[in-house]
This record gives structure tokens, sequence and C-alpha cells, in this order.
């Protein structure tokens, strides 16, 4: 809004100025144009069937309203009567009328709402323990039993899944390449294995699944030797990742004849402290003597650690 | 206490909320107008308006405890409720072209003969005024074509008159944001406008000059 001053001087700039003339115009052309808008639209009203509408919905919503507060008089009414006590009639004003519905309406939603994340509850319930029973399933009790990772404090582990495969001196796999051997799988005893205790079982936690592998039955080959590709020494279903590099297994039955076959079992993935290395006669640099390593456990229908391979 | 003209609108609100109808009614006819004109206005569309009508005042009834009279009248109240609706609907409705159907086509011609009929009325040059109502429906084009948050500002002052402190309590901003969209709507409508604007047109041959701006 421009004061007096200002419009006439501005008005008498336009009388002298092409530019704030055509300006001026224009906008007076629009002014008009609006204000033309305006006037033509000025008789438009809704129609009346919106009123009728409107009517109709306010008596049916007003008469719900009643029916309300009517339902909720005679319940208060009935407990009342059943306690005994003496109410003196009291008129209910409009404003509490209202306020009584818009506490019965929240009310309603309240218990709605209340309603709905129990079942939601419920429902979370009956999925975990679902999940749980198949979890347990899966992973028998036998897991728990992983020598190495309870010595590193080790949290690792893979979900298991059925073995099949036998453990006999077969000294001529090792320098298979990429192939799986068709011959039964031997398992030669490494020398540091002599050293390894087997400790009874602890539990842990496994912390993390990693990558599942599964050995046919038969298939797998151990065999001891420097560190090489797994696919060189088992088939392509107990391949482990395509990032990863393993060593041979390394028995750990200590004492226990070479040829002693394993019908079935798990392999647990496990970390352990660079120092079990050492433990089992490898090599260890001292630089990173602080990093855990991963290795693979493989276990025995008895929960027994049989031989261990060490995963990069 | 029955409802009568003289009560204000948040007396009548008052009586509506306890439950009379008259008060309703009263209410309702006072200020179904502008509302019906707001949206019909932003959206262009006489449907969607009866129906943002019917859902600002069903609203009224059902969640008149949201009217807060501390913030602004009713009248504003009511505003902002219908241009809720009315950018719902319109956002709802962006994904679907609308056919001229007959109705629409038949609307569009009664309307543009109404405005035709009005305006000979009030003047005794027929072409002249032809030419004024082709105006008419050429800026109400060109205000629904305006982006909404333009839109609304420029039918809030300049259709519907309402104080820039009146828009800026029913769009919920500041008087200044009021100030500037309106500033750039009416210049988007100029220029749109511009575009439009009959070869011919005399008193639009002033405005075809447009020399540099002037910075007097």
């Amino acid at each position: 809004m421009l004061d007096a001053a200002s419009r006439d001087g501005a008005l008498r700039h336009a009388e002298t100025c092409a530019s704030c003339a055509a300006r001026l115009a224009r906008e007076q052309n629009l002014t008009d144009a609006l204000r033309a808008i305006a006037t033509d639209m000025a008789d438009l009203s809704a129609p009346a069937r919106v009123e009728a509408k409107l009517l109709a919905a306010f008596r049916e919503t007003r008469a719900n309203a009643q029916a309300a507060t009517a339902t909720d008089a005679t319940h208060a009414h009935d407990a009342t009567h059943a306690h005994g006590a003496t109410v003196a009639p009291v008129e209910l004003s409009a404003k509490d009328e209202v306020a009584a519905r818009r506490a019965s309406s929240r009310r309603r939603t309240w218990r709605t709402a209340a309603v709905a994340t129990a079942i939601a509850a419920s429902l979370a319930l009956v999925a975990l323990v679902t999940l749980y029973k198949q979890f347990t399933r899966t992973v028998p009790s036998s897991q728990t039993t992983g020598v190495a990772s309870q010595e590193g404090g080790g949290r690792e582990s893979t979900p298991v899944a059925p073995v099949v495969a036998a453990l006999s001196p077969s000294p001529n796999s090792a320098g298979s390449t990429g192939q799986v051997k068709p011959e039964r799988p031997q398992l030669i005893e490494h020398a540091a294995s002599a050293r390894a205790r087997v400790k009874p079982a602890r539990p842990f936690v496994p912390r993390m699944i990693e990558s599942q592998q599964v050995i046919d039955g038969g298939s797998a080959i151990f065999a001891a030797g420097d560190g090489e590709s797994a696919s060189n020494h088992a088939g392509g279903a107990s391949k482990p990742s395509e990032t990863e590099s393993v060593t041979e297994f390394i028995s750990l039955v200590a004492g226990a004849p070479a040829a002693t076959p394993l019908e079935s079992g798990q392999l647990v993935r496990v970390q352990l402290p660079r120092a079990a290395l050492a433990s089992l006669g490898l090599p260890l640099n001292a630089e990173r003597g602080n990093e855990p390593v991963k290795a693979d456990v493989l276990l025995g229908n008895d929960g027994l650690a049989r031989a261990i391979r060490f995963v990069r | 206490m029955r409802a009568s003209p003289e009560h204000s609108d948040e007396e009548l609100l008052r009586l509506t909320v306890a439950g009379d109808a008259d008060a309703f009614a009263a209410l309702y006819r006072r200020r179904q107008a502008g509302i019906y004109r707001f949206a019909l206005q932003m959206c262009g569309s006489e449907g969607i308006a009866e129906d943002v009508t019917q859902e600002v005042f069903m609203t009224l009834v059902r969640e008149s405890q949201l009217f807060d009279p501390t913030r602004g009248a009713l009248a504003s109240y009511l505003y902002g409720v219908a241009r809720n609706q009315v950018l719902r609907r319109l956002e709802k409705e962006r994904h679907f072209v609308a056919l001229a159907d007959e109705e629409t086509t038949e609307d569009g011609r009664a309307r543009a003969s109404n405005v035709s009929a009005h305006m000979a009325d009030a003047a005794d040059d027929p072409l002249a005024e032809l030419a004024r109502s082709e105006l008419i429906e050429t800026v109400r084009g060109a205000v629904l074509a305006l982006p909404a948050h333009y839109r609304e500002v420029v039918v809030l002052c300049e259709l519907h008159e309402l104080s820039y402190a009146e828009a800026a309590t029913v769009l919920g901003c500041a008087v200044g944001t009021v100030r500037s969209r309106l500033h750039r709507a009416r210049a988007l409508l100029v220029e749109r406008l511009r575009e439009v604007r009959p070869h011919g047109d005399e008193r639009g041959a002033a405005t075809d000059f447009d020399p540099l701006r002037c910075f007097a």
C-alpha cells in the first residue's frame, strides 16, 4: 500500500517515463480484469443440494451424539444404582455433551490403537518364536563345542550343513588342481596336531553368519600342505567364497587313528587369536600378532573338533 | 437462543456445537459462497468446489474444537480448511487429465454467455465488452495456470479482497511472504497475458512497448 505522496509522485513519473507508463498500464489492465472476475463470480454459490446434504449430515451426527450420550448416561445410572448410591439428576449442558462426545471418541481411538498394538506384538512374538525354532533346528547343540573358538574367544560361526565326508590317509591328494577328486577323501595328520588339545565344550555365542559351506559326501579332501586355494582341495559345493583362500585341513584328533571315517559333521567358521597358528606349528607373523584369524573347524557328530583350516 | 443474522460467526459456531441446526444453517449460508468461490477459483472445477465446500463444513461440525478464536476469525479458519482440502484434491487429481465432456463444455459456454450478458448489460459497446469478457476468461485461465502457492494468494487478495494479514493467517505464513508471492504472481499473470493478448487490442498497444527497466 502506497501513501498518497508516493502515489502522486509515481503517477507524475509515469507521465514522463514510457517504461513506467507501459508497466502501469499493464498492471491496471490486470487489476481491472481481476476485479471483473471477482464481480462476475460474486453471485456464485454452492448448489442447494450441498446445504441439504450438510444439514442431513449435521442432524445425523447430532442424533448419534445424543444416542451415545444417552447410552453413557444409562450406563452411569445403572452403575450408580448398582452401588446403591443416590444421584441427583444433573442436566448436561451442550458444552459438557460435546466434551463427553470427544472423550468417548478419544477413548474409542485409544482402545483401537491398543488392540492393534497388542495384535502386532503377538504376531511379532509368534514370528520370533518360529524363527528361533527354525534356527535351533538348523544348528544342533554340537555347534557349541568349537575348540579353537573358545580358546581365542572367537565368536564367529557358520551355519552348518551336514557334512558327509570321510577322513582317511591319502597323501597324494595334496596337489590336486581345482577338480573334485573321485577317490575317498583322506586326512593327513599335521605334525603339530599332536600338540593340539581338545578342550571340553564351553558355550560360545555365535556372532555372525558369514558363509555357508556344504561338503558333498565323499568329495571333500583334507590334506596337509601349504596354504592353497580351497578350490584346489574341495569340490565346488564346499568351495568358500572366491575372495577367500584357505589352508589345508589340519587334523585336531590327537592320537586317533587317521582313517577314522566321518560320516557327517559340521563346518563352523570361527575367529581365533593369531597365536593359535603357532600352537598348531604354523608360521606366525609377529607384526600382526594382535589380529584375529579366521578358521573353519570341522566338527563331528559327537561335537568334537576333528580338523581345522585357516581362512585368509 | 435462536440463530439470527445479528449473531457473529463465533456465536453461531457455539450454537452449532450445542446442536442448533438453525445456527449451522445460518453459518453455512453466510460463509458458503466465499468458500465455494475460493475452491472454484483455485481448482476450476465445480464438482471439486462442491465437495470442498461440503467437506469444510463437515469438518467444522466434526472438529469444531480445532478452531481457535485467538488465532484469527472463523472465516479465515474456514478458508484455511478449504485451502487444505483444495490442495489435497489437486494433488490427488494431478495425475489425471480432464476430458472436456459435454456437461463441462456446456457449463463453460453458459458461464461465458453469462459473462458476456453481464458485460453487455453494463455497457453500450457490445464489441468492446466482448473483448473484455474474452480478457476476463483469459485472466481466469491464467490464474488457474499459476502454481498453487501463487494462485492462492491471487485468489485471496485480489478476488476475495482479503487483507495481507488475513491471507497470511489463512496460508499460515508471514505477511511479507504474502506480499512477495502476490508481486511475483502478478508479474507472471502480466507476462502470460502479454503472450495471449490478441493483436489489435488498442489498450494493449501501450503495453507492447517494453523498454529497459526504469530505475527512477
